[in-house]
Order: structure tokens, then C-alpha cells, then sequence
């Protein structure tokens, strides 16, 4: 008979109390399977947001046009290296090694009249192959398909409504080319960009590349180019390569933005991360506080069978072993549990998502860059890490109750039960 | 030379004022196959005497020598392994392990004394098969009477083959027809395996079946008596 069986077997003795450690830990691994699933689902889906619509994972800009951005300048454009043209310094900077795509773009500020209100928007250009076979861009149209002509467009539908139109419809918008002359063109609406964020649904409507080049009297010109790195872990390196890179070459204004310092949002969601994975320990503690309370419990009610068991001859550290073991079968247990069910309830909101009434209507009137829905990460990294995490504080837990356990002297646990 | 020896042992419990002085100085010597009682009325010190002589507790004073070692030099360690391989223990409340059955709360006490790999099984089944419990070795406590359940702690006691067997009012819990049982095996055990016996007992049957006799009143051993 082993001590690990024995300890096993000793789970039976009390099986309502078991159960109830059990079921603590169950229910704290689930509050952390679907908390971390919630966090870093958001997180993810946010990140992603701003890096798929607005940076890349470096963003390339004109210096000035960096200062100037809110304006939406067609001043200050990338024209390659000593004016050769975006084409053939788009192609460089693609030769790198670490750099796994690119998508350019031209962003500038349009306008239309309707009932005598006049509707802002921002156009961007796009390269529809571009953008059909790396961007993100298809994947978020929800109705008819992405602009191939050069008089069609892609409309967000908070935008669509504001312009009072449906998809098919033509409208005319106003803008500025690159010479300052007011212009106007009329398009067709051929598709509809849904993407439940109000930030990005209602302000944007997309077109082809050459399109916004030929309206705004630019030649071969972009406003930014979107870097995607093929080890987007290491970004600090990445950006710093693209920087020499492009120093190298004579691009000394052009500016390199990495996406997770262009929005004082995203330091504040790392750091709320942060904050997350101690409330995760904290909960996963509270838990475990059920198995000391427990396994002390366990320790009084046998504590002549600790004194024979050192009469037997057993050390100090296997009478420890022996409720290390029990209390971390508890935690093994109900940590499985927990990921489990925690598992299923997450499973099913990574494909339903949890819509919250109240940070829907925050998110929309803020126009914050953020899904409305929550679409929870399931994912096994997180499924391994609480698991894990439940049963090594649960068995960490023990250790304490055990210790005292192994250091009670025989004589003393013999005559407990005498008393 | 003697199994057991102790000299001018004493055993003082409390601090400050408040002392109890349990054992007031005992010289004994104890040999191999002996088979001695301790007696004597309650709080006399019986059971301190047997928890020295154990291994579970440390003399306050004085020296206590089992096979040749002192005790009160070694550490919880040695202590641990000296108990393991040289005594076995028999309890009022016999002690025994719940959740195991009587065949595995034999096995344990063997595999802890088992240094070189692990027991076969077929020491314990003869062991209990010696005390009677042949067929009933795979019952748990909760499924045995008393007298089954002293049975089974005697087993554990012996299945080691250690020097020396402790038993603290073997029989305090039974009736005097199971006692008579359960002292049947122990002198049968005594007899053919040489074990040395040392009971705590209040017991006038038990002290019928001992050849020797210890008496000890207000921590001092009052008469120490041999028969045959």
C-alpha cells in the first residue's frame, strides 16, 4: 500500500466534506477559466482591431504626417526612397526577412450633404488583392462585396445609415485632393462593412487604391503603409530594424509607429492584463483556503492515526507526503472540474459572445475602438494555465497543514485521543 | 547483553511550577523473549514507561538503550528508524487505518519496514492466517469486531519480525473470552518466533499470562517479579 493510494483512498472517508474542497476549487478555476477567456478575448479582439484597421504591426508614415494626422493631410505622403515611388519601396521593404506582408493606404477626409447636414467621413485606398488575399478587410463585409471599379465603395453601416442609403445606392461625396481643390465624385455603394464597432462602422468607406490615387492627384504616393511582422512577439526588435532599415536607404522622415504604443488605450489594457492574472492567483488562493481549512480539519480528526503511523516508523516528511497528496488530489480534482465546465461556458461564448447591454451603449456612445460583444478566447494555453495554476496553489496549500502534521511528536497525536 | 536497558530515567512533564514528574528515576533491563507486564493503578506511570521504551518519547534524565543504541541522543530521523525496524506497536484503540483492509494495514506496516524492494504479500497472508483472520484479510476495520481488529494490530505488530512488540491495555477494549484469544496468540507469538513482549495493563488476566511481573506506584517500579 502506497502512500499516494492510501491517500486516495482517504478522499472516501468524509465524502461530503471532499466534496465541498472539491467543489471550491471547481468553482474558483471556472470564475478564472472564464475571466482569463473574457480578458484575453477582449483583449485579443481589441489588439487585433487595431492592428488589422489602423497599424499594422508598425504603421510607416511621413514624419509631418504623424504630427498632423487628426487633419488627414495629403501634404505629407510616403513617395519612396528619394521620391522613386510607394511601389518599389513597398517591394524592399517586403524583402525582409522579417516582415511578412505590407497593406498601403491612402486616408483622406470626405464629405456629403444630405437634408442639410453635412455627414464627415474618412475614405481609405486600398489594394483590393491585397486586401482579398492578407488584409481584413473582406472578412467584415456583411452585405454585397469588396469594390473593384474605380467608382465603387465599401461603406461601413453606421455610415450607410447616416448617409440615409442601402447598399446598391449611389452617392456623391466632397473632398480635397492633393492640390486643395474642392472635388466631388458620385459612387455606388457595392458592399457593406460590418464590424459591431461603432469607431471604425460609422466614420469609414473604402476604395480602390488607385481610385483615391487618380481623384486625389497623387501619383505614386501613400499616406501610410500597414508592416505586418512575421514574429510580431519581438516588436521592439522589429520596429528598431525598420527604422535602420529605412535610415539606410534615405528615408530619414519617414516615421515608424508600432500599434501597441499608438493608443494610450492599449498601455491601459496590458496594465488592467496585469492586474487580472493577480486577481486570478487571488480567487484560486480563496479556494485553496477551503483546502487548508479542510485539510486542517482532517489533521485534528486524525491525529492518533498520525502518532501510529510515526509508531510504525513513517518520518516526519511521509506523514507530510501522505496530506500533501490528499489535499492535491482535492485540487487536481476540482481544478479539472473547473476547466471542464469552465471550458464548456467559455466554448460556448467564444462562438455565441456575451453581449453586456450597458457596455454596448458605453462603447457605441464613446466610439471606442472595442467589440461590443465579448467573444471569449477559448484556447488550451488557458485551459493548461488554470489547471495548472488550481492544483500547484491547492498542493502549495498543503504544505503548511502537512508540515504541522509531520511535526507533532508520536507521543503527543497518541495521546490526543485520549484526551 | 540486554535488549532493553534503562538507568535512573526520568520523565518530567510541565515547565516553571507547575511539574509532574511521571517517572522517578526506573532502572530495568529487559531481554530478548521476555514476556513482562507493566501494572499498576492509573497515572502511575505505565504508559510514559512504555512510550520511552518505544521510542516515542525522549527520558528527561537518565539513559534509555535499546539493542545497544541510547534514544535520547537521536534525532526524529533515527528515532523514525529505529521504531521501523526493531518494534512493533499494539494500542488500546488498535489503530488501525480505515480506509485500508486488514491485509493492507498489515502490508503497510511491512512495506515501511521494508528496505530492499517490496513485499510479496506472503508474509502478510501467513500473519494473518497465524492470527486467525485467514478469511477475512480483505474485511476493513469498520467490517471487524474488536477482537478481529486486535487481531489485525497484532499482525501489524509481528509482520516485521521486529525485536520487540509494545502493546499499550491490549485488552482493555474486548471481553475477557477475546482477551483470553488475543493473550493465546501473543504467548504462542512470544514462544515461537522469540519475540520480546512488554505490556501496560490493568488487566488480572493479562498478568496471569506474563512471566514477568512489573509494578509500578507514583513513577517508581515497585516489584519486579519472575515466574515460570
Amino acid at each position: 500500500m502506497d502512500l499516494a493510494r492510501m491517500a486516495w483512498r482517504n478522499l472516501k472517508r468524509n465524502k461530503v466534506r471532499t466534496l465541498i474542497a472539491i467543489l471550491a476549487i471547481t468553482t474558483v478555476v471556472v470564475i478564472v477559466v472564464f475571466s482569463r477567456g473574457l480578458m484575453v478575448g477582449f483583449t485579443e479582439s481589441t489588439f487585433r482591431m487595431y492592428i488589422d484597421n489602423f497599424f499594422g504591426h508598425v504603421r510607416i508614415t511621413d514624419e509631418e504626417y504623424e504630427l498632423r494626422e487628426a487633419l488627414l493631410p495629403l501634404d505629407y505622403t510616403l513617395d519612396g526612397f528619394d521620391g522613386r515611388g510607394a511601389e518599389e519601396m513597398i517591394g524592399e521593404i517586403e524583402g525582409l526577412d522579417e516582415v511578412k506582408y505590407t497593406l498601403p493606404r491612402i486616408r483622406f477626409g470626405a464629405l456629403h450633404s444630405r437634408n442639410d447636414q453635412l455627414v464627415r467621413m474618412i475614405g481609405v485606398g486600398v489594394d483590393i488583392q491585397r486586401e482579398k488575399t492578407q488584409g481584413g478587410l473582406p472578412g467584415n463585409v456583411s452585405q454585397g462585396r469588396m469594390p473593384e471599379q474605380e467608382n465603387e465603395i465599401l461603406v461601413g453601416k453606421g455610415l450607410l445609415n447616416e448617409l440615409d442609403a442601402e447598399l446598391d445606392d449611389r452617392v456623391t461625396l466632397m473632398f480635397s485632393d492633393s492640390l486643395q481643390s474642392l472635388r466631388g465624385k458620385t459612387f455606388s455603394i457595392v458592399g457593406v462593412k460590418e464590424t459591431g464597432v461603432a469607431g471604425l462602422d460609422d466614420s469609414f468607406f473604402y476604395l480602390p487604391i488607385e481610385t483615391a490615387r487618380d481623384m486625389l492627384w497623387m501619383e505614386d504616393e501613400l499616406t501610410e503603409i500597414l508592416v505586418f511582422a512575421t514574429n510580431p512577439e519581438k516588436l521592439d526588435n522589429f520596429q528598431e530594424n525598420l527604422n535602420s532599415f529605412l535610415s539606410d536607404r534615405g528615408g530619414d522622415r519617414f516615421s515608424t509607429l508600432a500599434w501597441n504604443k499608438a493608443d494610450p488605450f492599449v498601455e491601459v489594457y496590458y496594465e488592467i492584463n496585469q492586474i487580472f492574472d493577480l486577481v486570478y492567483v487571488l480567487f484560486i488562493i480563496m479556494g485553496a483556503a477551503v483546502v487548508i481549512i479542510t485539510l486542517t480539519m482532517i489533521i485534528r480528526e486524525r491525529t492518533s492515526e498520525i502518532g501510529m503511523m510515526a509508531a510504525l516508523g513513517l518520518k516526519g516528511r511521509e506523514i507530510m507526503k501522505v496530506f500533501v497528496l490528499e489535499g492535491t488530489f482535492m485540487g487536481v480534482i476540482g481544478s479539472f472540474l473547473g476547466v471542464v465546465i469552465g471550458g464548456l461556458i467559455t466554448f460556448y461564448y467564444s462562438r455565441e459572445g456575451l453581449y453586456v447591454e450597458s457596455f454596448a451603449e458605453l462603447s457605441t456612445d464613446l466610439e471606442l475602438i472595442v467589440h461590443p460583444v465579448f467573444y471569449l478566447a477559448f484556447n488550451f494555453e488557458n485551459l493548461a494555465l488554470s489547471f495548472i495554476l488550481g492544483s500547484l496553489i491547492v498542493a502549495l496549500a498543503c504544505v503548511y497543514p502537512a508540515y504541522r502534521a509531520a511535526k507533532m511528536e508520536p507521543v503527543d497525536a497518541l495521546n490526543y485521543a485520549e484526551e | 547483553m540486554a535488549l532493553l536497558q534503562l538507568e535512573r530515567v526520568k520523565k518530567i512533564y510541565g515547565k516553571g511550577d507547575i511539574k509532574v514528574e511521571a517517572l522517578r528515576g526506573i532502572d530495568l533491563e529487559i531481554g530478548t523473549g521476555e514476556f513482562s507486564t507493566v501494572f499498576g493503578p492509573s497515572g502511575s506511570g505505565k504508559t510514559t514507561l512504555l512510550n520511552l521504551i518505544g521510542a516515542l518519547d525522549k527520558p528527561t534524565e537518565g539513559k534509555v538503550y535499546l539493542n545497544g543504541s541510547s534514544t535520547g541522543e537521536m534525532t526524529k530521523n533515527k528515532l523514525a528508524m529505529l521504531r521501523r525496524e526493531n518494534i512493533g506497536f499494539i494500542f488500546q484503540d488498535f489503530n488501525l487505518i480505515p480506509v485500508l483492509t486488514a491485509f493492507e494495514n498489515v502490508e503497510f506496516a511491512l512495506k515501511i519496514a521494508s528496505r530492499n524492494g517490496q513485499p510479496s504479500g506472503e508474509r502478510t497472508r501467513e500473519i494473518l492466517e497465524m492470527v486467525g483472520l485467514g478469511d477475512m484479510m480483505h474485511r476493513r476495520p469498520g467490517e471487524l469486531s474488536g477482537g478481529q481488529k486486535q487481531r489485525v494490530a497484532i499482525a501489524r505488530a509481528l509482520v516485521k519480525a521486529p525485536k520487540l512488540i509494545l502493546a499499550d491495555e491490549p485488552t482493555a477494549n474486548l471481553d475477557s473470552e477475546t482477551s483470553k484469544g488475543i493473550l493465546e496468540i501473543m504467548g504462542r507469538m512470544n514462544k515461537e518466533l522469540n519475540t520480546t513482549f512488554i505490556f501496560s495493563t490493568h488487566d488480572p488476566m493479562v498478568m496471569e499470562y506474563a512471566r514477568r511481573l512489573l509494578e509500578i506506584r507514583d513513577g517508581k517500579i515497585t516489584r519486579d517479579e519472575r515466574r515460570e
